[in-house]
């Protein structure tokens, strides 16, 4: 077990070094589009929360962010404390997504969904007629975030260690809350809301704390998107961005906290490799990636590094059975693999702990 | 502590001209250039007949050994397209991805609000951002943005050429207008009201729509009940004029039809949109029309569709519309810019460009000069009005 632990500090610590080291060497750009890769990380992560652990499919995620995009932007334009601009970009679209719920959990399903689409529908006109708060159709721009003097770093750096930083915080957040109490009570609520009632856990309590929580995450990546891209316009608001990062998540992963960090990855470089084979072709060619992925891992590309880990550390049956102290001769011990990120320190009943490490997608 | 040390890029980001005695892109036998059109979604047809104008121009200078720039060296072009689907900020990352790598230029791109959102980017970078197709007023400022140059004449001069078309009519006329809902639509919008102020000339009714828009059909219904004489389709999306068009005489209102430039193809609005059913179809034009066989047989345009299927072969003749004329002719003129190029720096060629005057620049309609000398109008001002009669457009100078 020792080894077993020192490689789950060590692996996240080694990430974060190389993440740290990257940018003093990677062109602007390459920095430019890591930041972004972080920035939709967030996003979907909120969107991971709502839809993968607490099983609400959500169409609205890029109307939170451009929510926060547009707070962010605004303070900055009208030079509000950074820090304020942050919290209003993180807490107005939270307020939103709460008072959206509200009635909208009453629904299940596909007509839940259909709900949240109402959100993208109504913001990109909203933000177009109210062009004193947003810049109309043609978007805000703002020139903010030069790194401090002194500190030897470009612009693009500084930028991308702030986003790493924020990231990171929101990422350690999340994966608190969904190793404790309030994730069990996702997982329970998405596998079966009858269960819940039963065990005394308010599904609809519930699915409006993942909503809040999902739009509280994406006001925040809009601030992040903000900061590196500077500008903010409808288009980010736009249903097909949400669409995209569904999809996105689809391809990372569904209920996995890397689920997120590589939709992050696909959402901001697919586009890019789409463009390189042929810029009159990126739909088609991102579709495309998008079938084969479900159909080599239907799980998502991180489901699908679990298994084939999994796999290889079965064919070392000793390191197998030190690592998880499980015999793989005696058959998997359940039906999923054990989750890192799911397993919070308190004691988890079996019942719960399989609900939490279900893979399936929500309907 | 590891990052206070001074470990920031010894090569600054911030890419100036200061120092080097060449700008990126730019070698002494090559010159790298970008452009970014919307490829793919409900703008993709004006803004891949836009690149594939550009390629046709510049596939036809390359094939004759390249330009002789006015350093006396000769370089070949190398232009490659990116993919914003009319995204503003995909646009902008395309503009950063051009800089990453090495481009001396954004040339040409098409559209308003992609081109906005990259504009202040390029300016802060002293990367040159010219000869856009837009006819937003935003780029012609060269004071506020002296690295932004655009290419047609603007929506303003547009819509100010026809109301004054209208306004000698010396008749009674009232308009209805359905604009875009952003900068391209106020700006023909403004031209044409400021142009009729006085007149006997009246906008009656006014609807906007967005570009995304699946339709325009309510809009249409609303502006019909004013039964105006006159519909201005300030419209820049093809099938939405087409629709317009066909949804107008559905309720039974065949007024006049203005439509913009950006509109203006038989092939792809008037031909859907069953034009014959309407009283008189006006646009403007600088450039020539191709289709009319007379025409096709000039030299320049005869080269023009030569070097479209040569080059641009993705681009079938009868999906030609006038944003290949554009970029064709748009692409002659960042040539004579270069041809005017002393050192191969951004800013020798920012005033290279300021020293374009000519009035033999490919397809251009006779009588039309360019200047681009003028750093608060675009390089190309004028505009004639056309009818469109039996099947292709006339020029007419006055409304009968």
């Amino acid at each position: 077990m020792n080894a077993a632990r020192a490689l789950k500090v060590a692996l996240p610590l080694g990430v974060l070094v190389v993440l740290a080291i990257v940018p003093l060497s990677a062109t602007p750009y390459t920095n430019y589009q890591l930041s972004l890769v972080g920035t939709f990380a967030v996003a979907i992560l909120g969107l991971n929360i709502v839809s993968g652990y607490a099983g609400q499919i959500s169409l609205g995620q890029s109307a939170f962010m451009g929510v926060g995009a547009y707070a962010a932007a605004f303070g900055v334009a009208h030079g509000w404390p950074v820090v304020l601009s942050f919290v209003v970009a993180a807490l107005l679209p939270a307020a939103i997504g709460a008072l959206v719920a509200i009635p909208a959990v009453r629904l299940r399903g596909n007509a839940l969904a259909v709900v949240t689409i109402i959100l993208p529908i109504i913001a990109v006109p909203l933000a177009k007629r109210y062009a004193g708060v947003t810049g109309g159709s043609e978007g805000r721009s703002v020139d903010w975030a030069h790194v401090p003097s002194g500190t030897g770093l470009e612009d693009d750096q500084w930028r991308y260690y702030l986003v790493l930083v924020i990231a990171a915080v929101l990422f350690l957040l999340g994966r608190n809350i969904l190793s404790g109490r309030i994730g069990r009570a996702f997982a329970i609520v998405r596998t079966n809301e009858a269960v819940a009632s039963a065990m005394g856990i308010s599904a609809h309590r519930y699915k409006v704390v993942a909503f809040t929580i999902a739009a509280c995450y994406g006001g925040a990546a809009g601030f992040l998107y903000v900061l590196v891209v500077q500008f903010a316009s409808p288009d980010l608001l736009n249903f097909q961005v949400a669409i995209n990062m569904l999809a996105a998540l689809v391809i990372g992963g569904f209920a996995n906290l890397w689920g997120a960090v590589i939709a992050g990855l696909f959402y901001v470089y697919v586009p890019v490799v789409a463009g390189a084979v042929d810029p009159s072709r990126t739909n088609i060619f991102y579709g495309a990636v998008v079938l084969v992925v479900l159909f080599i891992v239907p799980g998502g590309v991180s489901g699908g590094i679990v298994r084939l880990v999994r796999a290889l550390l079965a064919r070392l049956p000793d390191r197998y059975r030190r690592f998880t102290g499980v015999d793989p001769q005696a058959g998997p011990a359940s039906p999923v693999p054990p989750q890192p990120d799911a397993s919070g320190p308190e004691p988890t009943p079996p019942s719960l702990r399989a609900g939490a490490g279900s893979r399936k997608e929500p309907q | 502590m590891l990052l206070a040390a001074g470990c920031g890029r010894s090569n600054s980001s911030s890419s100036s001209s200061a120092g080097g005695s060449s700008d990126p892109g730019i070698t002494d036998t090559t010159l790298d250039i970008g452009q970014s059109d919307p490829l793919t979604g409900p703008t993709a047809a004006p803004g891949s007949c836009n690149l594939a104008g550009w390629q046709a121009y510049v596939g036809h200078v390359n094939a004759q050994g390249g330009v002789k720039f006015g350093d006396g060296k000769t370089r070949k072009i190398n232009l490659k397209g990116y993919d914003d689907g009319y995204d503003p900020a995909r646009a902008l990352a395309n503009f950063r991805q051009m800089v990453a790598e090495n481009k001396f230029a954004e040339v040409g791109s098409l559209g308003t609000p992609t081109n906005l959102a990259a504009m202040p980017q390029a300016n802060a970078q002293k990367v040159p951002q010219v000869m856009l197709s837009s006819g937003s007023t935003a780029f012609v400022n060269q004071t506020k943005n002296p690295w932004t140059t655009g290419w047609p004449p603007t929506y303003l001069d547009e819509g100010a050429n026809f109301g004054k078309f209208l306004a000698a009519s010396g008749k009674p006329l009232t308009v209805a207008v359905l604009a875009q809902n952003d900068q391209l639509g106020l700006d023909y919008t403004k031209g044409l009201e400021d142009a009729v102020q006085g007149s006997q000339v009246k906008v009656v009714a006014k609807a906007t729509y967005e570009p995304t828009d699946a339709t325009v059909d309510s809009q249409i219904s609303n502006l019909a009940q004013s039964k105006a004489d006159i519909f201005y389709a300030a419209i820049s999306v093809l099938k939405l004029a087409a629709a317009s068009l066909t949804k107008a005489q559905q309720l039974g209102w065949k007024p006049s039809i203005f439509l913009a430039s950006l509109s203006s193809n038989p092939a792809q609005v008037i031909v859907p949109g069953n034009g014959t059913a309407y009283p008189a179809i006006w646009s403007t034009t600088y450039i020539k029309d191709w289709r009319n066989p007379d025409v096709a047989k000039q030299s320049d345009v005869a080269q023009f569709l030569q070097d479209m299927q040569t080059y641009a072969s993705n681009i079938a003749q009868k999906d030609i519309i006038n944003n290949c004329l554009w970029g064709y002719s748009a692409a002659a003129t960042f040539v004579r810019a270069l041809q005017a190029m002393k050192a191969p720096t951004r800013q020798a060629l920012m005033d290279a460009i300021h020293t374009v005057k000519a009035n033999d620049i490919p397809l251009l309609l006779p009588g039309i000069t360019l200047d681009a000398s003028s750093k608060t109008t675009a390089p190309i001002t004028t505009l004639k009005i056309q009818q469109y009669i039996n099947g292709a457009y006339t020029t007419v100078d006055t409304m009968k």
